[in-house]
């Protein structure tokens, strides 16, 4: 890891690839500034400009100054991008993964291969540091080309608009917003990590204390969220919500929110999105060409019951599809291995109890063999390309296991779409046991 | 000199050259692909792939000598080759010109050394030269993507039928007889076969010419081919239907790649005595496979929406698997939509667009296309190289889901639920459903 970080590589008409320092924040920001411009009108982006700044301060727990990768050339940054840590667990498990984030290159760089080279070393880092997998959201289409696969929803929410709120009555309990403060991040995380297990979801997000903390004591980004509780009339903390920093477009989005007994969505929801919208007017709108703030956006990724639940309660809301995370997974048997428990578990939770066998797997570049005995994953091994006359027992592109493996399609599903994508009828009984259809959601930790 | 020029010869390192076949090396790729087309490396070599390279290269109406891209080493070895035959798809009534790679082959021995990707080079250029609006191929799952295909055509869609388990025919059902069809006979095979593919509501099918007929009923002994073979009415001797029957064996059982039957003729009372005829007609098959002593079922390798599968639904045994698809390439839009211009204005004109203006730009990540309407006419098409995030276009999707879109095999909602990096405006989103609805295809090989 010394290693990497000391490189210096030279692209060419004195590019020079390196890791950040502290001193980079302000050249980073303003290249970042360009980069994200908004509108055609090309208006400066000002949330990366503190973003960029949050990265590079040493200070963010997710993100030092030297994990970020940069391309400098006369003296100026003109491409750079940072590798944050994204906390993840899959099916309980943690999963270490890097996130590459606040990708840019400066307009008069691009199509010479500088982000290639930045996301080359990022991975390196990312692998080098024991990291299981690679996530990142970002531009259509852009990152398949290194390696990544659509793979979890992303950014989908039921849209309110304020001036369809349902009034507040005097049957409706009075509720109020408070930010929490650095010591009660273990009454948030409570409520956090149960509204989370109440949903059966397959890839989650834990919310670490020291973001938690950096968030409310030294970010000086705009780009991060900020968590509340949620208190009744006695200031008892009935919930949490999840809130964005700032009004983006007209909207302010809520992240995650949760009521604890006695209180409930149905009781509390309306006046919970009244106390929302009273600290949305209090959040500023770094965009002056945005719209102003006129409605609430709420998280519905993982087949979150929001939606039912404005839907019983009579509150019109406007569905704002998902997007993608996408999904890098540059060594499968060690992520298998890491996640046995996780696979072990769906067996013997199956008809397959105690199974013995090897499934081979073709990516048909390459693949892997899994070897069972009695129900215990004993090991995966990477198979080398297919010869002629070889028969696994399945077969994938691989951007389509990546798929099946983050539960976001069936091996149905992809079937229907992916004509190469096959297996024995034994096998196919085996991958839907081992990779189920299930919802996740996955939050940036910015 | 040209790509597709037949005298074009390139040096590919260590002696090996990418060419077009003289003669002696098309028989030679023949020949390797018999060696390599076999289950396992001591499996017989079975000649027939030879007398198929045979047949194409001597007297068949959709390949020359010429078509047929080989790799040679300094001692004029063939190692690796394929050929490009040409095709004809009806598009909804237009007639695309296809090319169609077929027989691709490469010794082991010679494996990832990029000849095929070559070779491919050497027949793109040809199909392109010669005016082909697709490429079209079949073949080994996942490979041919990288060479710019997508899977974009459904095909294949396969249900089996043991012969064991056929129904005992009933009084009221007629008796059938099967036969060949006789090379004089092709106006009444082509009136049969057209008002079979032509009235179900296909989007893609394969209209057979009378050349391709007479070929196959005269002159060709592969097989690698079908044979169109009559359904008699046992009583008179009338002609009822046709079966398009593979000439080799599927596995362990007869195929039928194409069924038709009169108009005002059920398959609920024909589909028995058919199926009864076709275990008979078991013994005219050549069985390739060592492994198979006999054939014990029928194969239909039909349009997913074929009467005869809605037909096996009532009262019949049978095991049904998923279809596969044709990979298709488009290298260029402008060429597609030109010669579909006229479908594409009748659509328009039959929908709730009728006499659009308006410009329709098209962004595939990297390759596009912008389609112009003037009052319900397509008055300009231009192949586009829009920015890689699709700034300024109607709608942005990925190449191989556009291809689909145009033919037929998902519909543009199906797309955007599936990929969520595709967008369209409203009017774009609109436009794409009127201009390219979902509908089944039968695109039918014709080796």
């Amino acid at each position: 890891m010394k290693q990497i970080h000391s490189e210096q590589i030279d692209l060419a008409d004195g590019a020079v690839l390196r890791w950040a320092t502290p001193a980079d924040a302000a050249s980073y920001a303003a290249l970042a500034t360009h980069a994200f411009v908004i509108g055609p009108e090309a208006h400066p982006n000002p949330n990366v400009v503190t973003y960029a700044h949050d990265l590079t301060s040493d200070l963010h727990p997710l993100c030092h100054s030297s994990d970020v990768a940069v391309v400098s050339q006369h003296d100026h940054i003109v491409a750079a991008a940072a590798l944050m840590s994204q906390p993840i667990r899959y099916g309980g498990v943690i999963v270490p993964t890097g996130r590459p984030e606040l990708v840019c290159s400066h307009r008069s760089v691009r199509q010479k291969g500088y982000v290639r080279a930045i996301m080359e070393r990022l991975h390196a880092k990312s692998e080098a540091r024991g990291d299981l997998l690679q996530v990142i959201t970002g531009i259509p289409h852009y990152y398949h080309q290194f390696g990544y696969a659509w793979s979890i929803d992303y950014n989908g929410y039921a849209r309110i608009e304020t001036n369809a709120l349902p009034p507040l009555s005097e049957t409706h309990p009075q509720v109020m917003l408070r930010p929490f403060e650095r010591y009660e991040y273990k009454r948030f995380n409570e409520m956090y990590e149960r509204e989370l297990a109440s949903r059966g979801l397959l890839v989650t997000t834990p919310y670490p204390e020291e973001l938690f903390i950096h968030g409310i004591e030294s970010t000086v980004s705009t780009e991060g969220f900020r968590p509340y509780g949620i208190y009744d009339e006695s200031n008892a903390c009935v919930g949490f919500c999840i809130l964005t920093m700032r009004i983006w477009e007209g909207f302010n989005a809520v992240m995650a929110l949760g009521f604890t007994e006695p209180a409930s969505a149905f009781t509390h929801l309306i006046p919970t999105l009244h106390a929302i919208h009273a600290v949305n007017q209090t959040l500023p709108k770094p965009v002056s060409i945005h719209p102003d703030y006129h409605a609430i956006d709420i998280l519905n990724d993982g087949e979150h019951p929001i939606s039912k639940t404005l839907s019983a309660l009579g509150i019109p809301q406007t569905t704002i599809a998902p997007y993608t995370w996408y999904v890098r997974i540059s060594d499968i048997p060690r992520l298998l291995m890491h996640l046995h428990t996780v696979l072990e578990s769906r067996i013997a939770a199956s008809m397959l109890r105690g199974y013995s066998g090897t499934i081979c797997i073709t990516f048909y570049r390459n693949g892997i063999t899994m070897l069972w005995e009695r129900g215990v994953l004993l090991a995966v091994t990477t198979r080398d390309s297919a010869s002629y006359g070889d028969t696994p027992h399945a077969g994938y592109p691989p951007e389509a296991f990546t798929q099946q493996f983050c539960g976001w399609r069936s091996h149905a599903e992809l079937r229907a779409w992916y004509p190469d994508v096959w297996a024995t009828p034994a096998t196919t009984v085996l991958l839907d046991i081992l990779f189920p259809k299930s919802p996740s959601q996955l939050l940036y930790m910015n | 000199m040209e790509v597709f020029d037949p005298r074009y010869c390139a040096d590919l390192g260590g002696g090996f050259l990418v060419k077009w076949a003289d003669p002696r090396e098309a028989a030679a790729y023949g020949a390797l692909c018999d060696v390599v087309f076999r289950r396992s490396g001591d499996a017989p070599i079975r000649e027939n792939n030879a007398v198929t390279v045979a047949e194409w290269v001597n007297q068949h109406p959709n390949a020359t000598e010429h078509d047929i891209a080989v790799v040679v080493d300094e001692a004029d070895t063939v190692v690796a080759g394929a050929i490009l035959l040409r095709q004809q798809m009806d598009y909804a009534g237009v007639q695309l010109q296809v090319g169609r790679p077929e027989l691709v082959v490469c010794h082991p021995d010679f494996r990832n050394r990029g000849y095929i990707r070559h070779i491919f080079g050497l027949l793109h250029a040809k199909s392109h030269a010669r005016g082909d609006a697709l490429q079209a191929i079949t073949g080994i799952p996942y490979y041919y993507r990288q060479f710019g295909y997508g899977y974009a055509i459904d095909s294949e869609q396969q249900c089996v039928v043991h012969c064991d388990q056929i129904p005992a025919p009933r009084p009221s059902e007629i008796s059938i007889t099967l036969r060949l069809a006789d090379a004089s006979e092709y106006r009444t095979f082509v009136a049969l076969y057209d008002a079979d593919r032509l009235g179900r509501g296909l989007l893609c099918t394969t209209p057979i010419e009378h050349s391709y007929f007479t070929n196959l009923r005269s002159g060709s002994r592969s097989v690698n081919m079908f044979d169109p073979v009559f359904i008699c009415n046992e009583s008179d001797g009338s002609v009822i239907g046709y079966l398009l029957v593979h000439r080799g064996n599927y596995n362990a059982n007869i195929a039928v790649l194409g069924a038709g039957v009169r108009a005002g003729m059920s398959w609920q009372r024909l589909l028995t005595p058919i199926l009864h005829a076709l275990a008979s007609y078991r013994e005219r098959i050549i069985i390739m496979s060592p492994t198979v002593t006999a054939l014990t079922g029928i194969t239909f390798v039909l349009d997913s929406v074929h009467p005869v599968y809605e037909q096996l639904r009532h009262g019949y045994t049978y095991k049904a698997e998923l279809p596969t698809a044709w990979y298709i390439r488009v290298p260029d839009f402008q060429r597609l939509f030109s010669a579909m211009t006229p479908i594409l204005e009748a659509r328009i004109s039959h929908s709730s667009m009728v006499g659009h203006t308006g410009t329709l730009a098209i962004a595939c990540y990297g390759q596009g296309c912008t389609l112009d309407w003037h009052d319900g006419r397509l008055s300009a098409i231009r192949n586009t190289r829009p920015a890689i995030m699709g700034d300024g276009a109607d709608t942005c999707l990925p190449l191989d889901t556009f291809l689909m879109v145009i033919f037929g095999r998902k519909s543009y909602a199906e797309i955007r639920q599936w990929h969520h990096e595709v967008r369209a405006t409203v009017e774009a989103e609109q436009l794409l459903g009127i201009l390219f609805p979902k509908q089944p295809s039968w695109f039918q090989w014709l080796n």
